[in-house]
């Protein structure tokens, strides 16, 4: 046995220990999966913002792992224009702010209303009517994610009990907004990121209640 | 494809969409030297909530008032109701969201109707037709 520790990257020497123990930590899951990821550091007084590249494509368990090792992790966002996964960890706390409320206005309600409801229409062959609840509930959440910014072309295709989204066109996406979408509910499955192809994919699930409803009616008729 | 947006594409918005490209090729042309000689222009996409476009200037490297200004001189026209600036320093771009007007036509309607409003509040138009009407009587006053 030996006691020499691993040298420590000439990178990561300017860091202090507890970043780069965090910074280490991510990389040492990344490299699980993608054997080619390599990371550059940014030091500001505030923050240290780390920057992964060479990722081809994230699940939101491999980003939820991520999020969970250290609590320092402010921000995981991925930028697909740079193809990177981007984290911020906050040296100090945030000096508390008072919490400002957003009102969305009506006039952007009604815009997404009406955004959902002609994509349902354009659909109206793929997406069946008890889904449509669901399927609008979904859209809802990928609108929020480029409200004010460039659109996105979703696909939405329907395979048995299953219809499967890509979210094309995106430009940024964070931990917190995939985490919305899976918080809709049990239906919503296999989230995914593709970073190299820029698109995020995602499942929407017939929920097993409408499958056993459908099931009673046609044994009573 | 279809595209989320509550914006649907029309014949305008694709008119106006050419039209601020090509002044913005025409202006990026301009600044392309030194450090910016590899300055391009990129089209984002359609906005989702209100009928616009978003427009990216690449590699830009060094900034100065003047290039800004002209960018933003660009967007001062009829069919161009608001429009946004951000420059995004770790990618080393600009990037405009450009606002459309419904239409180029509701907007100079808009412009005559304000010109009408005002000619016809004028004073002097009702006492020149008074002169005609009865010029012995209105013309003494002057």
């Amino acid at each position: 046995m030996t006691d020499e520790t691993p040298p420590t990257p000439a990178g990561l020497k300017a860091l202090d220990n507890e970043d780069r123990a965090v910074i280490t930590t991510v990389a040492n899951k990344l490299q699980e999966k993608h054997k080619d990821v390599i990371f550059s550091t940014k030091v500001l007084p505030s923050r240290t913002l780390v920057n992964f590249y060479n990722l081809n494509a994230l699940s939101i368990e491999e980003l939820r792992r991520i999020n969970i090792c250290n609590h320092r992790i402010k921000k995981l966002e991925i930028h697909f224009s740079s193809a990177t996964l981007n984290l911020t960890l906050w040296k100090k706390e945030k000096p508390p702010r008072a919490k400002e409320r957003k009102n969305v206005g009506t006039n952007e309600t009604k815009n997404m209303k009406r955004a959902v409801t002609s994509f349902v229409e354009k659909q109206a062959s793929t997406i069946r009517e008890s889904d449509e609840r669901v399927i609008r509930a979904v859209l809802r959440v990928l609108l929020r994610w480029t409200w004010g910014s460039a659109a996105s072309n979703v696909v939405c295709h329907q395979d048995g009990d299953r219809y499967s989204f890509t979210a094309k066109n995106l430009r940024t996406v964070s931990f917190k907004q995939l985490q919305e979408l899976v918080e809709l509910g049990d239906y919503v499955q296999g989230v995914r990121v593709n970073i190299k192809e820029k698109c995020a994919a995602f499942y929407v699930e017939r929920t097993t209640s409408y499958i056993q409803e459908n099931r009673a009616k046609r044994r009573r008729t | 494809m279809p595209l989320l947006s509550a914006q649907s594409e029309s014949k305008h918005s694709e008119e106006f969409r050419s039209h601020i490209k090509s002044s913005l090729c025409q202006a990026i042309g301009a600044f392309t030297y030194g450090e910016n000689v590899d300055m391009m222009l990129s089209e984002v996409g359609r906005t989702t909530g209100r009928d616009g476009y978003i427009f990216e200037i690449h590699h830009v490297f060094t900034l100065n008032e003047g290039m800004l200004s002209t960018f933003r001189h660009l967007f001062q026209n009829d069919f161009v109701d608001d429009f946004d600036q951000d420059i995004d320093f770790e990618n080393n771009l600009i990037r405009f969201t450009v606002y459309f007007c419904d239409t180029g036509q509701k907007n100079k309607r808009g412009c005559y109707m304000y010109k009408a409003f005002f000619s016809f509040n004028n004073p002097c138009l009702y006492y020149g037709l008074l002169c005609i009407w009865n010029p012995t009587r209105y013309l003494s006053f002057l």
